[in-house]
């Protein structure tokens, strides 16, 4: 049996969430191994001091504080509360019949193609509205990692000093796969070489037009480019919630103007020629960045790590220093380093500088094995002045036995 | 109505189950405030209890709970009913915990500076006077809900969601899957890989004095 299965399944084996055969194989597994043991009695522990400390009292002053909040709120109901409930439900039926007629007067005018909706159709279109409700106060995009692209670029988050309007980007680095650096170059992940002035690393940012000045270079192999999608604020969310029609004349008036802001972006990066600060010699922080003159660039942020380093989160941490960054844990606290036992998994952060991100991947190489982790949809962006956090999940595992 | 009534007078002391969820929607969007009242009452520990073991502090748990709550109140008249409503406050919720933090780690991200306060980066083991093997027991109630805070705290985002919200709102697999809107294989291994961070982060916290110090 073995050991690796086992050790990846011992949170569903606690949970009783593995098939009779797996649980079999698992408990073989415990049965041999002493560390494997011990790493499911940590766990074990770990959970059920969790589960002790149990929930918490909600404030005694919450209840009224949110009816005070809702107070100011209208409450949606409209016409519903003045009709009684049979003639809803009469509402209700007429409707149906109505939807139907138009269904069936469609079917006819298609020439037998399938009818506009079917059973299934109002139950996922109500169970995708309540998701989109869910959404739609705040402002969040989930992105779904195994759901196919999207034909909408998603919403682009963009940090960095005066972040300027957002860009569409080319290729997303593969999901999940492990690839050397020179595979990742060549996917045009990590960009194109830079023609630089005075930045060694093969960074972040890709080619340029040399002739007109102009910064940003379309297509997908330069892994960054001018595209037909611009990035709309988290608030895209809401955008989608109207097509359900049920957003209201102020809602939509915000949405009109974030669509004429966004439109407004659009031209001005398409129009702007840029010459960053830095290939005049200038880098320092009282660089200003105008808006639509910011240097954008995309690089995969997060890695997992598999080392049998026993050093683990100190060589982490020099790697870091190197970059010019620090290592930090999974919030951006600072970390205090320690060798990671075998079995052992933490989840850490190494703050670089834009430029130096795409470097991490190839240092990391020299650690251990490296796969890179990015989420599809993902598409932040960094300005050049911005802090990079490229997040490492980082597995200690057994040197393998001397030969 | 009635019924609770007449049940009332034969049956003495029988008294019906409250509303279910679904009800108090209907009532809701039927224009009853004191229906959405209910549902406060009924998940406001739950929803408090999310934000605060997520967010770390009582009043960002507090201000995330009431905006849960307020964004519960326009967005429920559209509620279909389709999924249960546990999981669409839980949905509202993480949304509101994600976008909390997000707001926090972009404006910390935009700049150069290090990041945060300067906190001593020579984080103390807590010293466990432990009487035995397991370095749980033998710690007081107070001391085990400050070593859960500070691990959970310590715990990169994605594994503290999925941790709060199987082992703190103990949420089954497919609740967490329809909530986070994830497949139910990705809710598995995510899990795995957050216990065994948890794991790492509470073994050394609590690894006695002498052993395992900070390097």
């Amino acid at each position: 049996m073995d050991e690796f299965f086992a050790r990846n399944r011992l949170s569903a084996y606690l949970d009783g969430e593995l098939t009779a055969a797996e649980t079999a194989e698992v408990e073989l597994a415990l049965e041999r191994s002493a560390s494997l043991r011990a790493e499911l009695d940590a766990m074990r522990s770990a959970v059920d001091l969790v589960r002790r400390a149990g929930p918490l009292r909600a404030p005694p002053g919450l209840l009224a504080k949110v009816q005070r909040q809702v107070a100011k709120e209208p409450l949606d109901v409209g016409w519903r509360r003045w009709v009684p409930r049979v003639r809803v439900e009469v509402a209700m039926v007429a409707m149906a019949a109505a939807v139907v007629l138009v269904v069936v007067g469609r079917g006819e005018m298609d020439e037998g193609g399938a009818p506009a909706e079917t059973e299934a159709a109002p139950a996922e279109k109500a169970r995708s509205k309540d998701d989109m409700l869910a959404r739609k106060e705040e402002g969040v995009q989930e992105q779904r990692p195994d759901t196919p692209q999207q034909a909408v670029a998603p919403p682009l988050q963009v940090l960095g000093d005066d972040a300027g309007p957002a860009l569409d980007v080319g290729a997303a680095p593969t999901l999940g796969k492990t690839q050397s650096m020179a595979e990742l170059k060549s996917d045009g992940v990590l960009g194109n070489e830079v023609a630089k002035n005075g930045i060694d690393d093969p960074g972040l940012l890709g080619g340029r037009s040399r002739s007109s000045g102009a910064y940003f270079e379309e297509g997908a192999s330069s892994g960054y480019g001018v595209g037909k999608g611009v990035g709309f604020p988290p608030d895209e969310a809401a955008a989608a919630a109207s097509s359900a029609g049920k957003v209201d004349a102020a809602e939509k008036g915000r949405l009109a103007s974030q669509k004429k802001k966004a439109t407004l972006q659009k031209q001005a990066v398409e129009k702007e020629a840029y010459a960053p600060d830095w290939e005049q010699g200038g880098t320092g922080p009282s660089t200003v960045y105008t808006p639509g003159s910011a240097v954008y660039a995309q690089a995969p942020v997060q890695y997992r790590l598999q080392t049998t380093s026993a050093a683990g989160l100190k060589e982490l941490a020099e790697i870091a220093a190197s970059l010019g960054g620090q290592l930090v844990d999974g919030n951006g606290r600072p970390l205090a380093t320690y060798p990671l036992e075998p079995g052992e998994s933490r989840v850490v952060q190494m703050l670089v500088p834009a430029y130096n991100a795409s470097a991490v991947g190839r240092k990391l190489a020299g650690v251990g094995e490296v796969t890179v982790l990015v989420q599809e949809g993902d598409r932040t962006l960094y300005g050049e002045k911005a802090t990079v956090p490229v997040r490492i999940e980082v597995d200690a595992v057994e040197a393998p036995a001397a030969q | 109505m009635l019924l609770a009534l007449l049940s009332a007078v034969v049956f003495p002391g029988f008294r019906l189950p409250g509303p279910t969820d679904t009800e108090l929607v209907e009532r809701f969007r039927d224009g009853d405030r004191d229906a959405f009242s209910e549902i406060v009452l009924r998940y406001q520990d739950r929803v408090y209890t999310l934000c605060h073991r997520w967010l770390g502090d009582a009043q960002s748990a507090e201000e995330t709970a009431q905006d849960v709550f307020l964004a519960l109140f326009r967005s429920l008249s559209g509620f279909r009913g389709e999924s249960r409503l546990s999981t669409f406050i839980f949905r509202v919720a993480v949304n509101h915990c994600k976008n909390k933090r997000l707001h926090r780690s972009r404006r910390a991200y935009g700049r150069h500076d290090p990041l945060g306060p300067a906190a001593d980066p020579d984080m103390p083991d807590r010293d466990i006077a432990g009487d035995g093997p397991a370095p749980d027991r033998g710690v007081d109630v107070r001391e085990a809900e400050t070593l859960v805070a500070e691990a959970l705290a310590e715990l990169d985002e994605d594994h503290r969601q999925i941790v709060v919200l199987r082992d703190v709102e103990d949420l089954s697999y497919d609740e967490i899957a329809d909530i986070l809107e994830l497949p139910r294989g990705t809710v598995k291994s995510r899990l795995h890989r957050a216990r065994a961070e948890l794991a790492t982060i509470v073994a050394r916290r609590t690894r006695a004095p002498g052993k395992g110090e900070a390097r």
